[in-house]
């Protein structure tokens, strides 16, 4: 084959292999010029880097996401379990802090009385709805015997009936079977304090002549040294006077909301305390 | 004569559930739901003995009962007896025109002895009582006996079980009924 006849196809292979090589190498173009030709492919590629970039960060983004809640999760679930212990230990504390303070109170009257007092905590309450005792955690063994008060800070609370070696059963001032010797603090008119079965008593055997206001405090008589003298026993709440008899009902609140006491004192020897104004104490 | 073991054995276990549930009644439940009414447990094995037992066997296990519930409560002894004697008969009257035994009837039966326990303790108060109760605590007696129906039923199973290891064949439904 005779070497000039012309063939069009390795003219154009040695237009692409060498001379537009060399044509490109020699031309003087500023390295950071961009060619026309590259621009399309220079912005897709940048788009779809892009878009990769964006996918992959996503992902990873994602997977480190779920992988934090994993983290999150358990960390929540600790947390959530220290918040817990905490509130409990809160709790205890603040119950400790509350019964810290009623121990101080006590302890405080306790110390101020002459009586002969012995702390007692209530275990439990009567098996029927229409009577009002508790039990406490001191009994015989303690040196209480029946018929002792049974009383807190505020007033008075019932006085026991059933003692056994280690508790005690007290008869709530509200309850049917509670009778108390009481006087009217202001006129010091005299009558009994007698349960009347709901949460509430009355005072009975008043005369009709004596002088009882609603509003009036009715407070121990200390007959008998079994409670000291003068110790409220509740309110004066009601006055009933039946038109032909002698005597007058008057309904009282006590003074003291025995169901929700947790400890009180027994009075092991009043010792003839007297609590009254202008009484000795 | 020979000496019922297991009928003594029985009883036992049914006088020691109920001191158990009497002191939880009155101890346990107060700390944890406070003055919430609690179920009357006593009145359950009431129900049961009167329901499964002949006459002279529910009345001796009424003695014993009204024995071990006493110490309880403020009320006396012997009022309880009458009482709980008197809750008895109502359930023996019952039993003797409508009986067909099992846990539906139990919990029927102490249903009804639930709602008649207050008007029977007004009743007895009135009869004893010095200073006796003028309303009984109607919310109360009605959270109870609304209490005391639903725990029936498994101490229902609880005593038949005392009666099966007891070797009295629950049967107790079986030999009693209207007579």
């Amino acid at each position: 084959m005779n070497f000039f006849t012309f063939d069009l196809r390795k003219i154009f292979l040695v237009i692409a292999l060498v001379i537009v090589p060399l044509i490109a190498i020699n031309m003087q173009r500023k390295s950071e010029e961009e060619m026309w030709f590259t621009k399309p492919f220079t912005f897709a590629g940048a788009l779809l880097q892009r878009g990769f970039s964006g996918l992959s960060s996503g992902v990873r983004g994602t997977t480190a996401l779920y992988l934090d809640l994993i983290g999150v999760k358990r960390q929540n679930d600790e947390l959530k379990a220290q918040l817990a212990e905490l509130n409990a230990q809160l709790g205890a504390m603040t119950e400790l802090k509350l019964e810290n303070e009623r121990m101080a109170k006590i302890l405080g009257f306790q110390q101020a009385s002459k009586m002969n007092l012995l702390a007692a905590r209530v275990i439990a309450r009567d098996l029927l709805p229409d009577h009002s005792t508790i039990t406490v955690d001191r009994g015989l063994k303690h040196g209480i015997q029946k018929h002792m008060a049974a009383l807190t800070i505020g007033g008075v609370v019932g006085y026991t009936f059933r003692v056994e070696n280690d508790t005690s059963q007290i008869l709530l001032l509200a309850d049917r079977y509670a009778v108390i010797d009481a006087i009217v603090q202001r006129s010091r008119a005299r009558g009994l304090a007698e349960g009347d079965g709901a949460a509430g008593s009355k005072l009975r055997d008043l005369k009709r002549s004596d002088d009882v206001k609603v509003g009036d405090l009715v407070v121990t008589s200390g007959l008998s040294n079994i409670f000291p003298k003068g110790f409220p026993i509740g309110t004066v709440t009601a006055i009933d006077k039946t038109r032909y008899g002698v005597t007058q009902e008057v309904g009282v609140r006590p003074a003291v909301d025995a169901l929700n006491l947790e400890e009180l004192f027994i009075v092991l020897n009043a010792n003839h305390e007297d609590l009254s104004p202008g009484g000795e104490d | 004569m020979k000496i019922p073991w297991y009928w003594l054995l029985g009883l036992g276990l049914m006088i020691f559930t109920t001191v158990l549930l009497c002191a939880l009644q009155t101890s346990l439940w107060f700390s944890i739901f406070g003055h919430f009414p609690p179920p009357m447990f006593w009145l359950v094995i009431l129900v049961y003995i009167s329901v499964t037992r002949p006459l002279w066997e529910a009345t001796l296990v009424v003695y014993l009962l009204s024995a071990a519930c006493a110490p309880f409560t403020a009320f006396p002894v012997e009022a309880w007896l009458v009482y709980c004697l008197l809750l008895m008969l109502l359930l023996n009257v019952i039993r003797e025109r409508a009986f067909w035994g099992g846990p539906t009837y139990f919990m029927l039966m102490v249903g009804v002895a639930s709602l008649s326990a207050p008007i029977l303790f007004w009743a007895t108060s009135r009869l004893f009582d010095k200073n006796p109760v003028f309303l009984p605590a109607v919310f109360a007696w009605l959270i109870s006996a609304c209490l005391t129906t639903v725990f029936s039923l498994p101490l229902y199973r609880l005593y038949h079980w005392y009666d099966i290891i007891a070797a009295q064949d629950a049967g107790a439904e079986g030999r009693v009924g209207p007579r």
